[in-house]
């Protein structure tokens, strides 16, 4: 038993480094190895270049941008959520997570159409048309980006005024201090490490998306590293040194970025005394300031979900643009070209869900048997494994699919894998691994080890106790993960861009084809196709899975 | 929660007691503003501190209490020191803080670790913090919320003479909330007994144990035996195995013993008597065997009838 076990370490690091660590050292190995020699001056040539700095500066005011944009997005939300009366209404946590599952380049296509000349909004209202040439500039894509990334940050502070909870601030209203003291003293230094945490992690997902560069920031020519990486691998004249040297920048700054927020979470992390859960204050907001808050929370949701996919609809029922917003200008006509048979839409969307379920079934399999590895991540092996395991999820998207065209299109790589379907499918299982690793790790970390004690008492083999009592209550982790992958990979945009074999398309870039220079409408169709597609999966699953009648605490 | 009347008084220590969910800790949280009752008074002297929703509500930072909370709710990023202080400092008291703050860490045996935080410190050493910062701001009133159910048994029995001790050596007016009757009854000045949201009983703890009320008193604390059930009942140290006084009147009964307990000090006897429905409780010096036959003996003014009370 203890044998297998080594072996099964020693194995999954050896995967995970083929897989994840190799691409990613491959990057800055092309870096400096130029023609065949290593060149260190050709890196910092590269790098003097002054449009690549100025790309570097643009990415990182971005990012301090829609931490701000975040900010004010989430905090008095989280705020609300936890002190008030709306908080009470439990749809809405799953209502604002909407925003951050829409994938960011659909979200930016629906405010284009939205608000672009002769768009929806001066069409309902054209008195308010002067606002275009304002939105269409540097604010306009600060606001894009804080509506989608919201929730996470709000998620977080939400997690750490609950926590602070009851108790502690009550505690503090009871020997004299009034509110505001209380929120100096007590609220707002507690908050600060949740605070700081997300902060960073807006700032990476920031500095690393993708979707919102390549539409909205490509019409105001706004680059940023991701988009100009894209430019340079994709469109002529290509410059894969360039491409790389950006990648390494980005990549440098995700992992100094990630290595900060895990130090100071550590140093900054209270662990707060007591036992009992914390009850939900009841210094509650009374009169005009809760409608004040319902007021913020309604608009929102309107910025946030309404207007996006209100423009992504209204562009897919339209027979003629020409025309606007009419009940005579309706048609389902897209859809039914959409899902023709036989049409480049329904082989683009049918690749879709064939990559994406082989990938996930895939990622699942791999992200259990890493995450039962890891188990606690109690010795160095473990952890060096936890680490490798979650490096996608830290290193950005398009960084991790250059490292993989590196590798897989290498003169010297055996396997013919590039421009192949099964290059699809490796980056998706690649890109989308952390999540069933993350799942099932918690999952299987909630179970009490006396479960396992009891299990060998009555006398069950390692493999029966492994079959009767893990995997059932690992079960739900994993339908997690394989759900999320799914439901990620269908949509997921930049990698498809990259290595899809030619002439294969995915529903990701079919909309973005169809946008840039085809039928909107059409794209548009796709659009609400694929996101409802996912949405129904994640529906039905979450309702079977809430039908389960025991927990694995 | 359903109406009720009570009154605290000053200097003495009262305890609300009652089984868990009975509405002690609402009750509690009511009074330290925490939460707003539906309708009716609360008043402290001769100021009112609530007078119905929306006509007078002082929150709570104004009512100048102290609490001491279940989970202790220190605030994890302040210093031993800190905590303590921060009543002083909210309420602008900033004269001579150090002082303060230093009396009240002394007086919890604490004056060593004022730099130290929180989560440095042992449950027991975490509690006597949130004691000093309860105290520290001299309130008109503590307010206990089942502060030692935290810790453990042993801990908790030493917690309990210490916290009594600094409550009467400081003339504190103090409020306790608890499930555990032995804390009840050996600490309180007055008990007040709940169930359901309702006060049952309101006394000495020796009036509640001696002379209960209600059904639910009887059997919530301590140990009941009833002749006729929830009317008529007495204690079982008083079921006796020689008559307590001869000139008295008493009366006698034929019991077998179903079951034996060693309790230390003494036995414990589970009895069936003939005629009556329920088991009773008795004590013993000496061990008995399961199925003898003994005699017992019941003086009559030990027969408590709770209809007579009422």
């Amino acid at each position: 038993m203890k044998h297998i076990r080594i072996w099964s370490i020693a194995l999954s690091l050896v995967v995970l480094t083929a897989l994840i660590v190799v691409p990613l050292v491959e990057i800055f190995v092309q870096s400096v190895y130029r023609d065949g020699e290593l060149r260190w001056a050709a890196l910092f040539r590269t790098l003097a270049d002054s449009q690549l700095t100025g790309v570097m500066f643009s990415s990182i005011w971005l990012g301090l941008c829609v931490i701000a944009g975040t900010t004010a997005l989430a905090l008095p939300l989280a705020w609300i959520m936890v002190n008030t009366r709306i908080g009470r209404q439990k749809w809405l946590e799953i209502v604002f997570l909407i925003p951050f599952m829409t994938p960011p380049y659909i979200g930016s296509m629906g405010w284009i159409l939205f608000m672009q000349k002769n768009g929806y909004l001066e069409q309902l209202m054209p008195g308010l048309a002067f606002l275009t040439p304002s939105f269409f500039t540097f604010g306009g894509m600060m606001m894009i980006m804080s509506l989608h990334l919201f929730p996470f940050l709000y998620l977080l502070l939400r997690g750490a005024l609950e926590r602070i909870g009851g108790s502690l601030e009550e505690a503090g209203a009871i020997h004299g201090a009034p509110f505001a003291y209380r929120f100096r003293r007590i609220i707002a230094p507690l908050l600060f490490s949740a605070f700081g945490m997300g902060a960073m992690l807006i700032f990476v997902k920031t500095i690393a998306e993708f979707g919102t560069p390549a539409t909205f920031g490509k019409r105001i020519g706004y680059q940023v590293m991701t988009s100009e990486i894209h430019k340079y691998i994709s469109s002529w004249p290509i410059d894969f040194g360039k491409a790389t040297t950006l990648s390494s920048l980005l990549l440098t700054a995700c992992l100094f970025i990630w290595y900060a927020q895990t130090v100071l979470n550590r140093r900054f992390t209270y662990n707060l005394v007591g036992g009992k859960g914390s009850r939900r204050s009841s210094l509650r907001m009374k009169g005009w300031t809760v409608w004040l808050c319902g007021l913020f929370v309604a608009l929102l949701l309107l910025l946030s979900i309404g207007i996006p996919y209100f423009s992504i609809i209204a562009a897919s029922t339209m027979k003629l643009r020409g025309v606007g917003l009419a009940w005579d200008n309706f048609t389902l006509d897209f859809y039914k070209q959409l899902l023709t048979w036989g049409s480049p839409s329904m082989k683009a969307l049918m690749n879709s869900i064939t990559f994406s379920l082989i990938a996930s079934t895939i990622a699942v399999v791999l992200g259990t048997w890493f995450a039962l590895v890891i188990q606690r991540s109690k010795t160095g092996l473990q952890r060096t494994a936890d680490l490798f395991s979650l490096l996608p999820n830290t290193v950005p998207g398009i960084v991790m699919v250059v490292g993989l065209i590196l590798l897989w299109n290498a003169p010297w790589m055996p396997i013919r894998l590039y421009n192949t379907g099964g290059m699809v499918v490796l980056t998706y299982v690649v890109l989308f691994v952390p999540y069933t690793v993350q799942y099932v790790k918690s999952a299987s970390s909630q179970i009490d080890p006396s479960l396992f004690q009891a299990g060998q008492v009555f006398g069950g083999r390692p493999g029966y106790i492994f079959r009767r009592v893990l995997l059932p209550l690992i079960i739900p982790g994993m339908l997690a993960g394989w759900m999320m992958t799914f439901t990620i990979a269908s949509r997921e945009l930049v990698g498809s861009l990259l290595i899809m074999p030619p002439s294969v398309q995915t529903s990701a870039t079919y909309i973005f084809a169809q946008f840039e220079q085809g039928q909107v409408s059409l794209g548009m169709a796709m659009a609400v196709v694929s996101v409802g597609l996912t949405t129904l999966m994640l529906v039905i699953i979450e309702s079977l899975g809430s039908r389960r009648k025991w927990n694995a605490s | 929660m359903e109406t009720t009347d009570l009154t605290v008084r000053l200097g003495k220590f009262t305890t609300l007691l009652g089984p868990s969910g009975c509405g002690k800790t609402t009750l509690l949280r009511m009074i330290a503003g925490l939460e707003t009752p539906d309708a009716g008074t609360i008043a402290i002297g001769g100021e009112t501190l609530f007078a119905g929703p929306g006509s007078k509500e002082v929150p709570p930072h104004r009512r100048g209490f102290g609490m001491v909370f279940q989970d202790f709710a220190l605030w994890p990023h302040m210093t031993v020191f800190e905590n303590v202080a921060f009543g002083l400092r909210a309420g602008r008291r900033s004269n001579g803080i150090r002082g303060t703050v230093m009396e009240a860490l002394d007086k919890v045996k604490l004056g060593g670790m004022a730099e130290r935080y929180p989560h440095q410190l042992s449950g027991g050493q975490q509690q006597r913090v949130a004691f000093a910062r309860a105290v520290a701001i001299r309130p008109r009133l503590v307010l206990f919320d089942e502060p030692l159910s935290a810790l453990d048994a042993v801990l908790r029995e030493e917690m309990r003479l210490e916290m009594l001790s600094l409550v009467q050596d400081m003339g504190l007016t103090a409020l306790y909330v608890t499930h555990d009757q032995i804390e009840a009854m050996s600490m309180s000045d007055e008990v007040i007994v709940m169930n359901g949201g309702r006060v049952l009983q309101a006394g000495t703890p020796e009036q509640v144990y001696g002379l209960p009320r209600d059904p639910f008193v009887a059997r919530f604390i301590g140990k009941s035996n009833w002749l006729i059930p929830d009317r008529v009942m007495f204690r079982p140290e008083h079921l006796l195995w020689v008559p307590e006084h001869d000139s008295e009147p008493y009366h006698s009964y034929e019991v077998e013993v179903t079951h034996v307990g060693y309790m230390g000090d003494r036995y414990e006897l589970r009895v069936k008597t003939e005629g009556e429905a329920e088991e009773w409780t008795a004590y013993h010096q000496t061990r008995q065997s399961v199925g003898s036959k003994l005699k017992a003996y019941l003086s009559e003014r030990r027969i408590h009838r709770l209809d007579a009370t009422q």
